[in-house]
């Protein structure tokens, strides 16, 4: 059974179709891709699937469950959870503090057991160091983890990373690349938008395409990468994994 | 026709008219930077007291002392966004809005020490004409600050919409980064915002002078109705200051006509709370939404 | 470190407790005991808006409407119901709560200023309501602007004090439990960034509605105290403003979101009221507001909020 299914999702602002009746299945252990021009409507699909946005059609489904229209929060307690580069950490609290919040109230845990979860799950992203930090004053890579962190904390099955590479340099990207392999290896699933080619196609055990709201292509990395309507739509030349072969030297 | 009713009507808009020549400032400072003057009032106050000093001095018309009070609180306005107010205003709102609370009640009560708590009222030749016909009574004070009223709204409206500098406040307001990146200074933009909603607030408290009470605690009203005009016009757009005015005038004049004056006021208050949960974004539903 | 502030917090207001308890048995002149009463009435008035605002960042301007609606249950319970002061008590804490809960759920959907002005409109409906209502309809319920008297208290100020203080621990006690519990920290991440905090679980909309009906319950209390301590209220006194620029203020200046702003906040101005007292009203408001335009432009996190911002900062 599929971990999370998208049934025919339509968001609408106005007259324009934002997620157009788009659908795919996540199964589990699974890394999807998902690309597209800026503007494809990929953080409306996340804001919708995360409740943030109620849908004007279609179903969203969560292990088995009918999520549509649910509260974020719900939802987040459910097993599904979001990281992005938009979502604004608890600046005046502290790394610690904030994957705590996390662990009590999305993973539902009290005080003392969400103290022990928020260690190792700093101990897991490697940010044990920074835990007595406050959260608006961690560079770029950390915050990145954190918002992992705190992602994890709230006992995800299912994450959706919205641009969590964003500004990482190839080595942080690397790291990044490295932790998200982890978790798949640890029975979460992953949603991953990136602009980042190289790291998506690497990582993903199969990418979806999305442009002006539509899905256009869906499938393995090297098919999706030679597909001919999505090379027109957003890549430009052809990009294989054979490629990158050549480029690490 | 019911008599009553019509009268009852032309009140409501005159009264409406009042309230949106006073109220157009505050929703110009909230919609450009998303700060709630809670010392509004006192701008009204400042403007009425002008016109009344100028007329007990030397007898100026009030009606001429508009301008002076414009340009006084223009340069007061302008003062204190620049000196006072841009220091809180890349912090959350919630201190601009203790802020001006701070500044009201500093003006409110240094005016009362200065003038003491007394009523004051302006009586010209003219203060008790009306204009009376059908059975109808319109008093003429109250007509010239309607269309006052509707002259200023043009005139703010003309002034965004053409100008260079309203079109800089304009970006500023939709977007003070992109604004800044395109050469905007941005705290500048702030205080001539303040200054001109500064000035327009003073101008409509001159020509209020003629036909209110004028005292130093008046301001807290003034606010408070201010409030409720541009919530139901929508907050930062000009012309729903006219018809957030009118309904306002409108439902508390027939509400006193035929239930009570004091119910009225209930009416008031409960019409914003109401508007508040049902449509922030106003009668028109093209305010700044919460 | 977290559990040794906690304890030390814990010891202060214990200490101070037992010494305000003793304070009649040294004190007998009536008006230093109603200072003290007024005192630790501030603190608890303080503390109640700063459970809602200070650690929401919700600005609520019209928690007055909530002391009123207890002043109101009370005396009716009292006059009309014959009943004791200690049963009008509860009663008029959790009228308040109900009203709050029913009011809160339209709007606390509201941000920044629009939740501002709408509670600050419901506070003035309130007042209008209590002041209205009886004529419109003919009957004789909130007796309008004439009052309601209620039946004379046969104690002096000591006992207010015993009042204030065991409703203001109450408040206090609620901080405690704040500073440091799971319904705490939900309330930090709310006012840090709410969004984010839905997304991570919180559910937001609960959480504000927990906060906004507890502490109007206990400013209903504080409400239902002061009617019979006055002994005669009216719509404008107990919906009055000023009541909620005092809760503002005070918690303001002594740093909101904190367990000791308030208990600073409020020591210190109503010290300040009493000195300056009656006759100087309008220069009590000036300082006020200068007092205001001060904390909001050098000290924003107020006293109590810019030490342990100071302190953290040192100990890095």
């Amino acid at each position: 059974m599929a971990v999370l299914a998208c049934d025919q999702v339509l968001v609408r602002f106005g007259s324009l179709a934002a997620v157009n009746r788009v659908g795919f299945t996540l199964e589990d252990s699974e890394i999807l891709g998902v690309i597209g021009p800026n503007g494809a409507g990929k953080t409306t699909l996340f804001d919708t699937i995360m409740g943030v946005r109620k849908p004007d059609a279609g179903r969203i489904r969560f292990l088995g469950k009918d999520i549509t229209g649910w509260k974020p929060h719900r939802i987040c307690r459910l097993g599904l959870a979001k990281a992005s580069q938009i979502m604004k950490p608890f600046s005046s609290l502290t790394v610690f503090e904030n994957v705590l919040v996390g662990a009590m109230h999305g993973g539902g845990l009290n005080l003392r057991q969400a103290r022990i979860r928020t260690d190792e799950l700093l101990d897991f992203v490697n940010l044990s160091e920074y835990a007595a930090r406050p959260a608006g004053k961690v560079f770029v890579a950390a915050r990145r983890r954190l918002e992992l962190a705190r992602a994890l904390a709230c006992g995800a099955r299912v994450l959706l990373l919205d641009e969590t590479m964003a500004g990482l340099n190839p080595s942080e990207t690397e790291t990044a690349v490295t932790l998200l392999r982890r978790l798949r290896a640890s029975g979460v699933s992953l949603i991953v938008v990136e602009h980042n080619m190289h790291a998506i196609m690497d990582i993903s055990d199969r990418i979806l395409v999305l442009n002006y709201g539509v899905k256009i292509a869906e499938g393995a990395p090297e098919r999706v990468g030679n597909d001919p309507e999505v090379i027109r739509a957003y890549l430009g030349e052809r990009i294989s994994p054979s490629l990158r072969e050549d480029d690490r030297d | 026709m019911d008599v009553l009713f019509v009268q009852a009507l032309i009140n409501g808009l005159l009264l409406g008219g009042v309230y949106a020549a006073y109220s157009a400032g505050f929703s110009l400072i909230f919609g450009v930077m998303g700060v709630l003057n809670l010392a509004h009032g006192e701008l009204v106050m400042l403007g009425a007291f002008i016109a009344y000093g100028l007329f007990e001095l030397v007898r100026l018309d009030p009606y001429l002392s508009i301008p002076i009070a414009a340009v006084s609180l223009f340069l007061g306005g302008y003062a204190i966004q620049k000196f006072i107010i841009n220091r809180v205003i890349e912090q959350p709102h919630l201190m601009s809005y203790i802020l001006t609370f701070g500044l009201h009640l500093i003006l409110a009560n240094t005016a009362v020490k200065l003038w003491t708590h007394d009523f004051r009222t302006i009586t010209t030749s003219y203060s008790g004409m009306n204009a009376a016909f059908w059975g109808l009574n319109i008093p003429y004070a109250r007509l010239i600050t309607f269309f006052l009223a509707v002259a200023v709204v043009i005139f703010l409206w003309l002034f965004l919409n053409r100008s260079e500098t309203g079109r800089a406040i304009r970006a500023t307001a939709q977007d003070k980064y992109a604004a800044r990146l395109m050469g905007v200074n941005v705290r500048e933009i702030y205080a001539l915002t303040f200054g001109l909603g500064a000035a327009v607030t003073g101008m409509a408290g001159a020509s209020l002078s003629p036909f209110t009470i004028i005292f130093p605690e008046m301001g807290l009203g003034y606010t408070v109705v201010a409030f409720c005009v541009v919530v139901l016009g929508g907050m930062g757009y000009m012309q729903g200051a006219l018809y957030g005015g009118f309904a306002l005038g409108v439902v508390q004049s027939l509400t006193a006509a035929y239930l009570s004056a004091g119910i009225s006021v209930a009416v008031t208050f409960l019409l914003l709370f109401v508007m508040l949960v049902l449509r922030p974004t106003g009668l028109t539903g093209k305010g700044i939404a919460g | 470190m977290k559990v040794q502030t906690a304890r030390k917090r814990l010891l202060i207001w214990g200490v101070l407790t037992l010494l305000l308890c003793l304070f009649p048995a040294f004190v007998s002149s009536q008006y230093l005991l109603r200072v003290a009463a007024l005192i630790v009435f501030w603190i608890g008035m303080a503390g109640c808006w700063n459970l809602m605002s200070g650690y929401t960042g919700y600005v609520d301007f019209g928690p007055v409407a909530y002391f009123g609606i207890g002043s109101y249950a009370a005396a009716l319970v009292m006059t009309e119901g014959g009943r004791s002061f200690f049963l009008a008590l509860p009663v008029a804490g959790c009228t308040a709560a109900l009203v709050a809960f029913l009011i809160g759920m339209p709007t606390l959907r509201l941000k920044g200023a629009y939740f501002a002005i709408a509670t600050f409109a419901f506070a003035e409906t309130m007042k209008q309501i209590t002041l209205e209502f009886d004529r419109t309809f003919g009957i004789s319920f909130f007796q309008g602007s004439h009052g309601i008297t209620l039946p004379i208290a046969p104690y002096g100020n000591a006992f207010f004090l015993y009042c204030a203080l065991a409703v203001a621990s109450l408040v206090l006690l609620a901080h405690h439990w704040i500073e440091n519990s799971r319904f705490g920290y939900a309330l930090k991440a709310i006012h840090e960034a709410e969004d984010t905090a839905e997304l991570s679980g919180v559910n937001t909309f609960g959480v504000k509605l927990t906060a906004y009906a507890m502490s109007a319950f206990f400013l209903g209390v504080f409400g239902g105290i002061e009617a019979y301590w006055i002994t005669y209220i009216t719509p404008a006194d107990v919906f009055s403003v000023h009541k909620t620029v005092q809760m503002v203020i005070m918690t303001l200046l002594g740093g909101m979101g904190t367990f000791l702003g308030p208990i600073v906040g409020a020591v210190f101005l109503t010290g300040v009221s009493e000195i300056l007292g009656l006759t100087f009203v309008e220069y009590y408001l000036i300082l006020v507001g200068m007092i205001i335009v001060g904390v909001i432009l050098l000290l924003p996190r107020g006293i109590v909020g810019t030490w342990k911002e100071r302190k953290r900062l040192r100990s890095l």
